[in-house]
């Protein structure tokens, strides 16, 4: 029995980044050149750091992507139009950075954990100094942004960037997100520090913690302790087992329960198609806003 | 119950040809065919349009588990046999309402998505929380980041297409797939998204005046993009591979393993012969292995 493809476009594109260099490999990776595999392949190896953590920056690529956006920018456009959909796609293609580490699961199976960091956003200018500074907004409020000083607008005094920006400004989002495991890395640990949300694994209730740790996987308070070691604002619960998670209980009693609570500020049981909205800058001190399936019709 | 509303329609269907053949108009299906008259339905023949309930949100239950408003014909078949599955616990009623509310209001949410301005946040969505096993309510393990238009996975249990088809994201909009480990309810969705890949092809817009146009970036960009960022063997780009060289060693996925090994099976359409033999050699080699040790330790024991 062969199968086959109906249909096979020449125009297809893959790129393949492997994770090279993890305790757990045991076979070389490689695509082979078959006949059959007719698809264009790119594999990329990443080596790990010294601190075992994989890093894909995109900063080549989200040029690419800044430059070659969904929105088309034509120059016959009027100048407002063209200004619109370059802010827009700017926005939207802020680059970000992605680290991976390993965590401990099955024998023989490689895990890992993912986080992703956005840029963090440039700071913003306090008008009114900018006023007693004797600086007209322009250019020079743009290098000042990037943290270098400037001539202010007589060319005499120097005008430096903590004098007019509103420091400490905005963090980029982080967002961590793990695969099964009963015991995170220390690597792990490190690159999910202030992360604003992590989704964990919480597959056996806590009365079942040995058998959990059996199967190498983990219980809501072992999900508790990562999230409260890593310092989080959000925690997502996620891979419930069918059979020793009821249906019926789960959110009440994970999500009200004192002794996480006490941990973690903001703990939720996860069911499908729900959405959390991040903010810009990250969660503020009580403000994590969880967009259900019900909810969507109220924004 | 069934046996009643199944003998009514043909009946009915009876005495209506009867009526028509009495009256000189010979419009039965049948006639029909064989004179040749499709274009022209005669006011007799018309079928009687069947009565649909006013909204998904009356319905407390399931659709095809009560009895509805609709009379004859095969609705009322499938619409009054009983009720096997007991829809009782608030939870459940709540999440079916919901999800006929999503259903219903597709279209719509959809128009208005296309006046405002482009989406310019950061949203996590679940799209699978369950574990091994697919339920009622939960999928196998798959979840997406989406930043601005576009849209990032991470993990592709199986049914993850479907699960796409609820929310707002169309699967050409999936530019990365991150995997953690290749266990199969983490994995199996893979080689059919990759494939639903090849089939829409989306291009991306490229800028005419940067002098990049002719330039590699500009063909790769011009190019139907995915990329999937993959660890551990990755070789041949058969995800089904790993599953099965995986199957022996993840004993707690075995029984649902078999079951969407089978589906994924007849989904995957690139898989060569070479592989799937070398991969069930390799199963079978593990399993008599693994007999062999177990009656070793019987007999020394």
């Amino acid at each position: 029995m062969q199968l086959t493809f109906t249909r096979f476009p020449e125009d297809f594109f893959i790129t393949v980044y492997e994770l090279v260099g993890g305790h757990q490999e045991v076979l070389p990776t490689q695509i082979p050149d078959e006949q059959w595999v007719k698809p264009t392949f790119k594999c990329i190896q990443i080596n790990k750091n010294e601190e075992d953590i994989w890093v894909l920056d995109e900063g080549k690529e989200t040029m690419d992507a800044r430059l070659t956006g969904p929105k088309k920018f034509d120059p016959n456009n009027t100048v407002e139009e063209n200004k619109r959909i370059l802010n827009n796609v700017l926005g939207a293609y802020r680059p970000i950075r992605v680290e991976a580490a390993e965590v401990k699961h099955n024998d023989g199976v490689q895990t890992f954990g993912y986080t992703l960091t956005e840029e963090d956003p440039l700071p913003k200018v306090d008008l009114e100094k900018l006023v007693k500074h004797k600086l007209s907004p322009g250019p020079k409020v743009a290098i000042l942004k990037h943290m270098q000083p400037v001539l202010a607008d007589d060319e005499k005094t120097v005008v430096k960037p903590e004098d007019v920006l509103i420091l400490p400004g905005a963090r980029g989002r982080k967002v961590t997100i793990l695969g099964d495991n009963s015991r995170a890395s220390a690597a792990m640990r490190k690159i999910a520090r202030r992360s604003d949300v992590v989704v964990h694994e919480a597959t056996l209730p806590d009365e079942l913690k040995n058998t959990a740790v059996k199967r190498r996987h983990s219980t809501p308070s072992m999900a508790v302790d990562f999230a409260h070691a890593v310092n989080t604002k959000l925690l997502l619960l996620t891979h419930f087992s069918a059979r020793s998670h009821p249906e019926r209980n789960l959110h009440e009693s994970l999500e009200k329960d004192q002794t996480y609570q006490n941990r973690v500020k903001k703990i939720i049981a996860t069911r499908d198609f729900m959405t959390v909205r991040i903010p810009h800058g990250g969660f503020n001190e009580n403000d994590v806003q969880c967009v259900g399936e019900d909810d969507e019709d109220k924004e | 119950m069934l046996l009643t509303s199944f003998s009514r329609p043909p009946v009915a269907c009876a005495s209506k040809a009867l009526r028509s053949r009495k009256a000189g108009a010979a419009n039965t299906s049948a006639f029909r065919l064989f004179s040749g008259n499709y274009h022209r339905p005669s006011v007799s023949s018309k079928p009687k349009k069947i009565q649909h309930a006013k909204s998904f949100r009356d319905r407390k239950v399931a659709p095809g588990y009560f009895a509805s408003p609709c009379s004859a014909g095969w609705r009322s078949i499938i619409h009054n046999r009983e009720d096997p599955r007991p829809y009782n616990s608030p939870s459940q009623q709540y999440a079916l309402d919901e999800y006929f509310d999503h259903h219903v209001n597709v279209e719509q949410r959809m128009s208005q998505e296309n006046k405002t301005n482009a989406f310019n946040g950061m949203d996590l969505t679940c799209l699978g929380t369950s574990s091994g096993i697919p339920t009622l309510l939960r999928n196998t393990s798959a979840y997406m980041l989406r930043l601005g238009g576009r849209a990032w996975l991470f993990d592709c249990g199986e049914g993850t297409q479907k699960q796409l088809l609820n929310t707002k994201i169309h699967h050409s909009d999936v530019e990365r797939i991150f995997i953690t480990h290749m266990h199969a309810d983490h994995v199996l969705g893979l080689p059919a998204m990759v494939l639903n890949k090849f089939m829409s092809r989306t291009k991306v817009a490229c800028h005419e005046n940067t002098g990049i146009k002719n330039s590699t970036y500009a063909k790769m960009a011009n190019r139907t993009r995915l990329e999937v960022s993959l660890l551990v063997f990755f070789y041949y780009l058969s995800p089904l591979k790993f599953a099965l060289s995986h199957l022996s060693l993840s004993l707690s996925l075995s029984l649902s393993l078999s079951l969407s090994l089978s589906l994924s099976l007849s989904r995957c359409r690139y898989l060569a012969p070479q592989v799937c033999s070398t991969s069930w050699a390799q199963l079978c080699s593990s399993h008599l292995l693994g007999f062999r040790r177990i009656f070793l330790s019987q007999f020394t024991n």
